[in-house]
This record gives structure tokens, sequence and C-alpha cells, in this order.
């Protein structure tokens, strides 16, 4: 399977492409158990690299410049070094540190801080209940990170401002439906 | 300026990393001055948090499940530096008695671990007072079938149980004051503490 093709298929979530990367398994546990780590270790860091890889392919962070199997070796290193210094609590590296955006900044994770907002489950069941553009806009947003051209495009917006005021009418009604529960 | 009509779109932008230089200390100074401004960007990124957490157990289902079945069906393939005809013919070799070797193993192995995914909601024990957990909600991972584990956890990012379990008898609380997961199954408590080593579950 060419780069470009296995690539595609990543992005579009096709079954034949994600079983194709199962064969850089053995590479990734070699490279796990090169820091002492055991088998089943192996097995969960090997899928977790996979997540990242799909993760930041729908982002658009993955660029063809390097080739998957290289990423997902970076990304396995990554996290294999993360996972055997957990126990001596050190600092936890980026898992796609050699390939993060140097220019973005530490977001600091508040909403822990407060006990008034609404649980995860209740968001999921109020986008549920939002139905379709809203809920497929908020999950192209947040999950995918999509940008508002992309979002156009999967959803037939005839402009990028009639795409952007789509999307800010969906957060605005279901943050109204939390405050006013608040 | 950050207003009304902005506002929702810049705290993505804050939030996806993308404000800079004076736009981003505007923003800053406002989270610290306006707590219900703070409040909002709390809330907006817990909605994020909550779709990408939810998509991401469904991606990760997927791939554990493709996993399995490649495994299953193909095993893993050993990584060999091959340099040389001398080490070429004493690798066939060593193939050919893998091959003999890989036969009786398949004959006589067992079948792979099943692999369930599950969702705990987090909860307070009774009586305790304080903050849950980022996240309110844990993915679980039920592995079935795994020779050397069979009443076993490992908790990291998610929580792994190895044996027989069934989500609808488990139940999983936190305890802030101690910073600790209790795993509640059968009438029995569990503590659960974060290692990368699968470790058999004791009860308290």
């Amino acid at each position: 399977m060419s780069e470009e093709k296995l690539v595609n298929g990543l992005r579009n979530n096709d079954e034949g492409a994600y079983r194709y990367l199962m064969r850089y398994y053995p590479m990734c546990r070699k490279i796990i158990w090169q820091h002492g780590l055991d088998e089943q270790i192996s097995k969960d860091i090997f899928q977790e690299s996979i997540l990242i890889l799909f993760e930041n392919l729908q982002k658009g962070s993955f660029q063809l410049n390097s080739k998957v199997s290289t990423y997902l070796y970076a990304v396995c290193r990554n996290l294999s070094l993360d996972e055997s210094r957990r126990n001596g609590r050190m600092t936890a590296a980026h898992p796609d540190k050699e390939y993060a955006n140097e220019d973005s900044y530490e977001i600091e994770m508040i909403f822990g801080e407060y006990e008034d907002l609404p649980s995860m489950k209740e968001i999921l069941k109020e986008i549920e209940a939002m139905g379709s553009p809203c809920r497929y806009i908020i999950q192209l947003s947040y999950f995918n990170e999509a940008a508002i051209t992309e979002i156009m495009k999967k959803m037939n917006y005839p402009t990028e401002n009639a795409t952007r005021q789509a999307k800010n009418r969906c957060m605005k009604r279901l943050k109204k439906i939390f405050k006013q529960k608040k | 300026m950050i207003n009304e009509e902005n506002k929702t779109e810049l705290i993505e932008q804050y939030l996806h990393g993308e404000l800079r230089d004076k736009d981003l200390n505007e923003f800053k100074e406002r989270m610290q001055s306006d707590p219900a401004f703070r409040w909002e960007v709390a809330l907006q990124q817990k909605i994020a948090f909550a779709v990408r957490e939810e998509q991401r157990g469904h991606m990760k289902a997927k791939i554990s499940k493709i996993f399995q079945e490649e495994i299953k069906e193909k095993g893993v393939t050993p990584v060999i530096n091959i340099r040389s005809r001398r080490i070429n013919l004493g690798i066939a070799a060593a193939f050919t008695l893998l091959l003999a070797a890989g036969t009786v193993f398949l004959l006589l192995r067992k079948d792979e671990p099943e692999t369930q995914l599950a969702y705990l909601e987090v909860r307070l024990p009774k009586g305790v007072r304080g903050g849950l957990p980022l996240a309110d909600s844990l993915a679980v991972q039920i592995i079935r079938g795994e020779d050397d584990y069979s009443f076993h956890y490992r908790l990291g990012d998610t929580l792994n149980l190895y044996g027989d379990f069934h989500p609808e008898e488990l139940q999983l609380f936190y305890d802030p004051n101690q910073k600790q997961y209790f795993l509640w199954l059968k009438d029995k408590n569990y503590p659960l503490d974060e290692s990368s080593n699968i470790t058999p579950l004791t009860p308290d």
C-alpha cells in the first residue's frame, strides 16, 4: 500500500488501513521492550500510538513529509519512555514531541476546579439531543478539531462565515442549557 | 476586545492554543478578573473534553478489536536484521524449527484474550466531601482469557481489568482526601494504585 493511500485510508477511518498498521507492531514492540516493559504494556502502547496517529491525522498535524511508520515508531518510543519514567514521577514527554508545534502554549485544565459543571454524561446526552447539524458540528470541532473550511465542505455550508455562525449558534445553545441549569 | 458575540470563538481559539500576544494576554487577564467568564471557559473546555473522550473510547475499542483479530490470525512477526548468507542459512534453519514448533503451538494454543470496553462513572464515597478527578467517568478495558492474570488490574489513563469481570457489577469511587480510586465489586472494596505493573486485586 502506498503511503498516500495509507494516509487517506486512515483519515477516512478505513478498517483496511488500520489492519495494515499492524505490520508495524513487531518493531514497536522491540522499541518498547528496550525500555524494560512487558508484552501486555507493549500491546497497550502500540494501540495508544495508533490512536495518537489517528487523532493527529484528523487534526491535520501529521503531514506526508514523514513516513507513517517513522511517526508511529517515534510515538511508541516516547510513550515507552513516559511509561518507564512513570514510577519515578518524572515529567512526561509529549507523545509526539518531535512533531509538536513549538509555538503552542500550555493550556491549563481548569474544568476540574468546578463542582457545578455538568457531568460528561450530561454533556454527551445534551449534544445527542441537539440532533443534526449541531451534534455533527460539535463532534467535528472538538474531536477532529476540524477547521471551519473542512466543516463547511462536509456540511455543505455556502461560505466560511455561514459555517462559523452556525457553529457559534450551536455552542451558544448548548452552553445556555447548562447555564440555565446552574 | 472580548464581547458576547465573539466570546465562544475566542474561547475555542484559546483552547486550541491559537491566541497570540495581545489577544492572549487580554484573554488571560479576563479569566483572572471575571469568575463567570472563567466558568464559561471551563464549561467549553469540559464540552471539548467530553466529546473527545467519547470518540476516543470508540476509536480505542475499534483499534483494540482489529489488533486482537490480527494477532489471532497472523501472530507477531519477529524483527530480524539479515546480514550475511551464513546468517541467512542459520535463520532458514531456525525458521524451519519455529514453523514446526508453531504448528504444534497452534494445535495446542488456547483462544486469544477477549476485550470489552466500558465506561464507569466515578463517584465520591458516602460521607466524603471534595472534588472528583478531572474526568468524571473512566474508560475500563476488561480483558478476559489472559492466562497469567485472572483477577488483576492496571491503572493508568484507563483502567484495565484482567479476568471475568462484568461492567454491571462494578462501581468506581474516588476519595479526594486519599487521592485514591476504589473498585467496588460484590460487597468488597479494592483500592487501585496507579502503576505500569499488572497487580492482583486485593480487598481493603
